[in-house]
């Protein structure tokens, strides 16, 4: 029998230390150039940099996760891999800061990039997020000239879920709301157990009528009521495989491919954003599929959250547009029966009429906007030839599903000294 | 000192942002930001206007309380680029 020195550090004590250090490594190595001193007494926006984090971590926590007890930590490392170390950091397309004349960082906006292909040339585009002012009344210029400033750079920059504020902002700027792009679609799987999930979410201990619920639904699906909601039988001639996220790459590729404005992630960005997406707290697994044909060729693919009280999140649904019903209706009979009770994701324009043959609810999602100077970009997107949500959009990240909490190890650790 | 875009300036901002407080002036010193009247949105929107009204370019430095902020801040900044324009 091994006896571990009751001294010896846990090994979540060790990793954890590891990663703290790995991350004090990195702003201490970090080329942090120094911020360009503005004229005293001004307001400045300049590109972030690795000392700007804390404060911007306090702002993030304040603006988007108040009461929410996660580690400001957690949020520095994590804006540090996204904004600054990695793929999804551009140098000439920087996430910026507002620096008010007091030398505070009273502003921030998140640049991620996200190269994309129009055609055959390749496009510099950015998805602007996180768009946080500390004190809107006093710095009431800080949004207007963060995001002035993201969008002056790239090709094309966008947006998803922004609010009437921020969508106001955008149009004021020369910018555009793409409607399709800005629908969510729902669909109840297990009507009562869903009504009763939903409700749970607002006041837990309906949880406690979940087998109610599931009887329920049980008795309904016997019976021809459309309020059963039974999905149709499956399309002959298409068969759906889970498969593992290196292969979900390829998937995501290749299905990508098929849209004149299309995600052209660089090497390894695609691999790492999966990886994101793979541990995300709030949403639940991640189940990665792809559809093949009677041929064997590949014609859709989806990657959706299991979710807490089993209402399901997709990531991400590709199809060809011959298959786009089939594909659908694959993602919903696969997430039925994972056990899902609802299911719900972003509208991708060329599968809106499959989601409303599917007799999909449709909501504003929150809108989609996009900026760029290039009518033929803009024209694309109008028409729905363009991937601008899921793995080209936020979804995948922490920002999204994370940061809610104390990582699970850290949690244990807190059960153990108590 | 007032020049001859003041009065271009002045009805602008009585048209955008006091038509939302009925009855409610504002004096050419004035913040604009401090009686609460342009926030994000309402800078945008005055960027916009002073670029196409006077055919200006505004850079980011420039978009600071100092410049904008009252009837005669802009006023005076709207002045300084035309000048600027035309000594080039």
């Amino acid at each position: 029998m091994v006896q571990v020195s009751p001294l010896a550090p846990s090994l979540a004590e060790v990793k954890k230390k590891a990663s703290q250090d790995e991350t004090a490594a990195k702003l201490a190595a970090t080329k942090v150039s120094k911020p360009a001193i503005a004229p005293s007494g001004l307001s400045e926006v300049r590109p972030l940099s690795a000392a700007d984090l804390p404060e911007v971590a306090q702002l993030f926590k304040k603006t988007f996760r108040p009461g929410v007890n996660v580690p400001l930590q957690d949020i520095v490392s994590y804006f540090m891999e996204v904004f600054l170390d990695g793929p999804d950091h551009d140098p000439a397309c920087p996430s910026l800061v507002h620096v008010s004349a007091g030398r505070e960082v009273s502003g921030f906006i998140g640049a991620i990039a996200q190269p994309m292909a129009f055609g055959s040339r390749q496009v510099r585009a950015v998805h602007a997020c996180n768009l946080m002012v500390a004190d809107p009344r006093r710095d009431s210029m800080a949004g207007a000239r963060l995001l002035r400033s993201v969008i002056s750079k790239p090709d094309f920059c966008f947006s998803e879920g922004a609010n009437s504020i921020s969508r106001q902002m955008w149009v004021t700027i020369g910018g555009h709301v793409t409607p399709t792009y800005s629908l969510k679609w729902i669909r109840p799987l297990r009507p009562v157990a869903a009504a009763i999930a939903m409700s749970a979410e607002r006041l837990s201990l309906l949880r406690l009528l979940h087998p109610v619920g599931a009887l329920a639904d049980s008795m309904l699906s016997r019976t021809e009521s459309p309020l059963a909601l039974t999905l149709p039988s499956p399309v002959a001639g298409y068969t759906a495989l889970e498969v593992d996220r290196q292969e979900m790459v390829e998937v995501m590729r290749q299905l990508a491919a098929m849209y004149q404005l299309r995600p052209a992630w660089t090497p390894g960005q695609l691999e790492r954003r999966l990886e994101h997406a793979e541990h995300m707290p709030a949403f639940g697994d991640l189940v990665c599929v792809k559809v093949m044909n009677r041929q064997g060729r590949l014609v859709g693919g989806y990657l959706y959250y299991t979710g807490r009280n089993r209402i399901a999140i997709v990531l991400q649904v590709l199809a060809q547009e011959k298959a786009s019903s089939a594909v659908f209706l694959s993602l919903l009979r696969h997430a039925k029966e994972k056990g899902a009770v609802s299911i719900w994701g972003r509208v991708q324009p060329g599968l809106l009429d499959a989601a409303l043959q599917a007799r999909c609810i449709i909501l504003n999602g929150g809108f989609t906007t996009v900026y760029s100077k290039e009518k033929e970009i803009l024209d694309a997107v109008a028409r729905g030839d363009a991937v601008l949500a899921g793995l080209a959009g936020e979804l995948w990240s922490h920002f999204v599903g994370g940061l809610i909490g104390p990582k699970p190890e850290q949690r244990s650790r807190s059960a153990e000294d108590h | 000192m007032t020049t001859e875009f003041r009065a271009m300036i002045r009805q602008f901002i009585e048209d955008n942002f006091l038509f939302r407080e009925e009855g409610k002036t504002i004096a050419d010193h004035e913040s604009l930001m401090e009686a609460g009247i342009m926030d994000s949105t309402g800078t945008l929107e005055l960027l916009a206007f002073l670029e196409s009204k006077f055919h200006l370019v505004v850079a980011d430095a420039e978009v600071i309380p100092e410049n904008l902020d009252s009837i005669e801040r802009i006023d005076a900044y709207v002045a300084s680029k035309v000048d600027e324009r035309a000594t080039v």
